[in-house]
């Protein structure tokens, strides 16, 4: 469960090129299934989902998170939590080229430092998982889109994360592909964990198996069903 | 603990790793600091085994040295300096000796001129340094020609070479029998060019010095202890002069690592962004770099350091002897003994690896801080 | 001046300190006027950022000063060659007013700076900067202690004069001469290494306290204690160990032991006694972040570790010891 009240933020604060991304939000996530926040570009979406994720602090205002209110945590806090509470699906999937497609998978765990074997082995699983067994050793930049989206999910999961946050992550991704994606999605949902997705994509924010859809216009909420 | 050398080892994997992604980028800076630390290192080593050679060599010189001053500058020691000198209390030996200088104008170059009577020479035989027997193109047994001070010519059958261990002093000596010395030099008899004193108690030595100013008021006596000090000053004044020029040179380096680590490339950047999302901490990354300018620096010195030790104790440190060695024009080529001192690597580092460390830091904390919502965006 | 690679090294090392000390004191100011940590204006998100910036600053800056410590004393032993009357260290200090002070403010230092990373370390354990302020007021205070260690030395090695006949560890470190060295030289080894026993005993009771309640109390008196051994402890080295180490009964210097020719058993012997102190300084300070409700669980943790690894260090100084009085062939204690 995730609560916002009164959450601002405000990119370049006190320049010409002030950008108010999110006024005065109040909302409430609860979590279970999959939530989707669809609006335009331009909405808030990105903004809204690096507060929940913790990737960025709000201008005022106070998130909390299973009742933790970490809006005034220091940097090294929220990643702490980011770390062990949220896996991330970028839009551009964002793999590190020129490392394997293993080594990408089990970058987020490093600053953890688990243990070398168990990790290896941990990554190796997920990617026979979603498979990607013949692919551990390849360099990432030679896979195709659906295989690039598929280490990216691999390594949303490495922490074990319970919240999955993925911004626009089918915007690369054909029809086919998309609705793959969603099946995936509806898999780990089904698993326990919790996802949150931005998309403007019809074929995803009407797909069936989206259980909450919050509608944004403006840096404000629109809807919430 | 094992918590944090776990997470140490897998940060230094990563940067291992991605230094190998980035090879031509680090392979410049990697070069430039290898050859700055190898230039300073030069200098430095060459110096020290300079110092050592040198302070090795004046353990045998004997304590005291009279010299006698006519108008403030150096004159022939009369014989009957010796029987005034007399019994001083804590010597035990005094001797006149007989040396000087020659200019040979076929190679223009200085020799040394030195009497010697333990060699059993004759007097149209001489022993010889290694060095002039080369540049004069001579062996043993051949005939040497030197000018003699009232305009003829000597000629001199070579009995032997000097051993080459401590060519420093001995590559541009001549030894001959004490007459011959006399002729070539123009020596009149009755006089020595100084006067050795050896003192047993090295701290009588002040006093033994005073006793002789106070019996011969126009001598001077130079003490071995004196000379060793003026060396060290001498050696490590020439040190800091070569290093004072290459600050320059280093000054330039830093800057060249300052813009390198500023530079950061769009890659670069997405990178960062990147590893932050996924979860990793400013914290996390400043350690990253930290274990990237640790490797870069560490290599740079271990190969620095190498390549001035062949430079100086297999490569007759050829690039700068001409500037640190020189007093005559002869270079002896000789093998300096290898000195390696833990005051020496922290002076080296301290001009060398913490300057980059402070410059590439700004740099590097900048890169740090980029903005993990940036790969969002 | 002389013109020596080491002590360009240092005035090299100390010009770098001077320069990452000057952001890093505005930046302490910066934090004192407008830290809020409630607030995720832009301000304050980049002054938290700049304050990673500030701590690996430091670290850069203490690290740099330990070693112009090393630097500082190895250069003196190096530079006694070209002073008349000096034999090791003490010789070259004792050139001009400037050398004893210097190394003292390096020492001190040390500790300074020992302190502010052990707090600056604990501080990033509590999840809203529960130190900040505390640390850079700390900050702001060991910057004028840097600046004067700076001054004092850049004046020690201009004044340099190899003119001058300065006296050695011999008639410094005699029983006859005056001043504080020579006290200290005056003391009966018997005295000297009974007084060790007796804080040694202390210490141990102290750190026993430390570690059963972990209180404020007991932790001061740790650390009084602690700073009381290291005095006793340098004294006694002085005045004993180094004879021992020497094999001689009346040679006393304190740095001859650093020496090749002593098999720097010297470092064997600071090294210890200096971490050990370094751990033991903060310990008050610590025991009373335990209050800190972001801070308690680390704090109560830290004072244990700090307190048992500082006993552990005291207690190998005391080994070492012990083992370089076995080893020597001199009897000083059945007379």
């Amino acid at each position: 469960m995730i609560t916002l009240s009164h959450v601002s933020k405000i990119y370049h604060q006190g320049q010409p090129n002030e950008l108010h991304a999110l006024r005065d939000l109040n909302l409430t996530i609860d979590a279970e299934g999959i939530t989707c926040l669809r609006g335009a570009s331009g909405s808030g979406k990105t903004t809204l989902l690096s507060l929940i994720g913790c990737l960025s602090r709000p201008t005022s205002g106070r998130i909390a998170l299973q009742g933790q209110i970490i809006s005034s945590f220091s940097e090294r806090f929220l990643t702490d939590i980011r770390r062990h509470t949220f896996g991330f699906i970028f839009q551009r999937f964002n793999l590190i080229s020129g490392l394997s497609v293993i080594d990408n998978v089990m970058i987020p765990a490093y600053p953890i430092a688990p243990d070398h074997d168990l990790l290896y082995a941990k990554a190796t699983e997920l990617l026979h998982h979603f498979g990607l067994a013949t692919r551990l050793h390849s360099r990432v930049e030679w896979l195709s889109g659906g295989e690039s989206q598929r280490v990216a999910i691999c390594r949303a999961l490495i922490n074990d994360p319970t919240i999955i946050i993925a911004d626009e992550p089918t915007a690369n991704l054909d029809s086919k592909l998309t609705a793959g994606f969603l099946s995936l999605m509806a898999e780990l949902a089904k698993n326990g964990k919790s996802i949150i997705l931005s998309s403007h994509d019809p074929g995803i924010y009407d797909a069936q198996e989206i259980n909450h859809l919050i509608e944004m216009r403006d840096g404000r909420l629109l809807s919430q069903t | 603990m094992n918590h944090f050398f776990s997470r140490q080892r897998y940060l230094i994997d990563y940067t291992l790793a991605s230094l190998l992604r980035r090879k031509g980028k680090h392979a410049t800076l990697l070069l430039i600091y290898t050859l700055v630390i190898a230039l300073l290192a030069s200098v430095m080593l060459f110096t020290e085994a300079l110092r050592q050679e040198s302070q090795l060599l004046l353990s045998d010189a004997p304590e005291i040295v009279l010299q006698r001053q006519i108008a403030g500058r150096h004159a022939l020691v009369p014989v009957d300096y010796l029987e005034k000198i007399g019994t001083i209390r804590g010597t035990h030996q005094i001797e006149g000796r007989l040396w000087g200088y020659h200019y040979d104008a076929t190679i223009k170059a200085n020799y040394t001129v030195m009497a010697s009577e333990e060699h059993a020479l004759t007097n149209s035989e001489i022993i010889i340094g290694a060095t002039l027997a080369r540049s004069r193109g001579v062996a043993v047994g051949d005939m040497l020609s030197l000018s003699a001070a009232d305009g003829g010519t000597f000629v001199f059958t070579i009995k032997a070479l000097l051993p080459s261990t401590s060519e420093l002093v001995s590559s541009d000596l001549v030894l001959m029998t004490p007459h011959a010395l006399r002729l070539t030099l123009g020596i009149p008899e009755g006089f020595y060019t100084d006067v050795i004193i050896a003192v047993r108690n090295p701290r009588e030595m002040q006093k033994v010095a005073a006793k002789l100013i106070e019996r011969l008021p126009d001598s001077r006596p130079i003490l071995r202890d004196e000379i060793l000090r003026t060396y060290e000053a001498v050696f490590a004044w020439r040190q800091g002069v070569v290093l004072l020029l290459l600050v320059t040179t280093v000054l330039a380096f830093i800057i060249f690592a300052w813009d390198r680590a500023s530079g950061l490339s769009a890659e670069e950047r997405r990178e960062i962004g990147i590893l932050k999302a996924v979860g990793w901490e400013i914290g996390d990354i400043l350690q990253m770099k930290f274990w990237e300018g640790t490797i870069i620096s560490l290599s740079a010195f271990l190969t620095g350091y190498l390549i001035a030790y062949l430079h100086v104790f297999y490569g007759n440190a050829s690039l700068f002897a001409p500037v640190l060695k020189g007093w005559a024009t002869l270079y002896p080529d000789f093998r300096l003994y290898p000195v390696i001192d833990a005051l020496q690597l922290t002076t080296l580092f301290c001009f060398t690896v913490i300057p980059y460390a402070v410059a590439t830091l700004v740099p590097t904390w900048r890169s740090a801080i980029t903005d993990p919502e940036e790969v969002m965006r | 001046m002389l013109l020596h690679p080491a002590i360009m090294a240092l005035l090299l090392l100390s010009l770098l300190v001077t320069a990452m000390l000057l952001p890093a004191a505005l930046f302490a100011l910066q934090i004192l006027r407008h830290w809020n940590m409630q607030s995720g204006s832009a301000r304050q998100l980049a002054l938290e950022r700049k304050t990673y910036l500030i701590s690996t600053l430091l670290t850069w800056v203490f690290t740099a000063e330990l070693l112009s410590l090393f630097l500082f004393i190895y250069s003196a032993e190096a530079l006694s060659g070209q002073f008349v009357g000096a034999m090791c260290a003490t010789g070259v200090l004792n050139i001009n007013a400037w050398g004893w002070p210097t190394l003292w403010l390096k020492i001190v230092t040390f500790f300074a700076g020992s302190l502010w990373l052990i707090m600056n370390q604990l501080d990033n354990h509590g999840y809203d900067f529960p130190l900040i302020r505390q640390k850079y007021i700390l900050l702001l205070l060991i910057v004028p202690l840097l600046l004067a260690g700076g001054y004092s030395q850049l004046s020690f090695f201009s004044a340099l004069n190899p003119e001058v006949i300065t006296s050695c560890c011999g008639s410094l470190f005699s029983a006859d001469a005056q001043g504080v060295a020579a006290e200290l030289s005056g003391i009966a080894p018997k005295n000297a290494l009974l007084m060790l026993t007796v804080a040694a005993l202390i210490l141990c009771v102290t750190a026993y306290l430390v570690l059963k309640q972990g209180t404020r109390l007991t932790a001061l008196a740790f650390s009084i204690t602690a700073l009381l051994f290291f005095a006793i402890a340098l004294s006694a080295i002085v005045s004993a160990v180094a004879l021992y180490i020497y094999q001689h009964p009346h040679h006393h210097c304190p740095f001859c032991l650093l020496k090749a020719g002593h098999h720097y058993s010297g470092y064997l012997l600071y090294l210890p006694l200096f971490v050990a102190t370094a751990l033991a300084l903060p310990l008050p300070f610590i025991a009373r972040c335990q209050a800190i409700p972001s801070l308690s669980a680390t704090a109560h943790r830290w004072v244990k570790q700090l307190s048992r690894s500082s006993l552990a260090l005291y207690l190998l100084f005391l080994v070492i010891v012990l083992l370089e009085i076995a080893a020597s062939p001199l009897r000083l204690l059945s007379q």
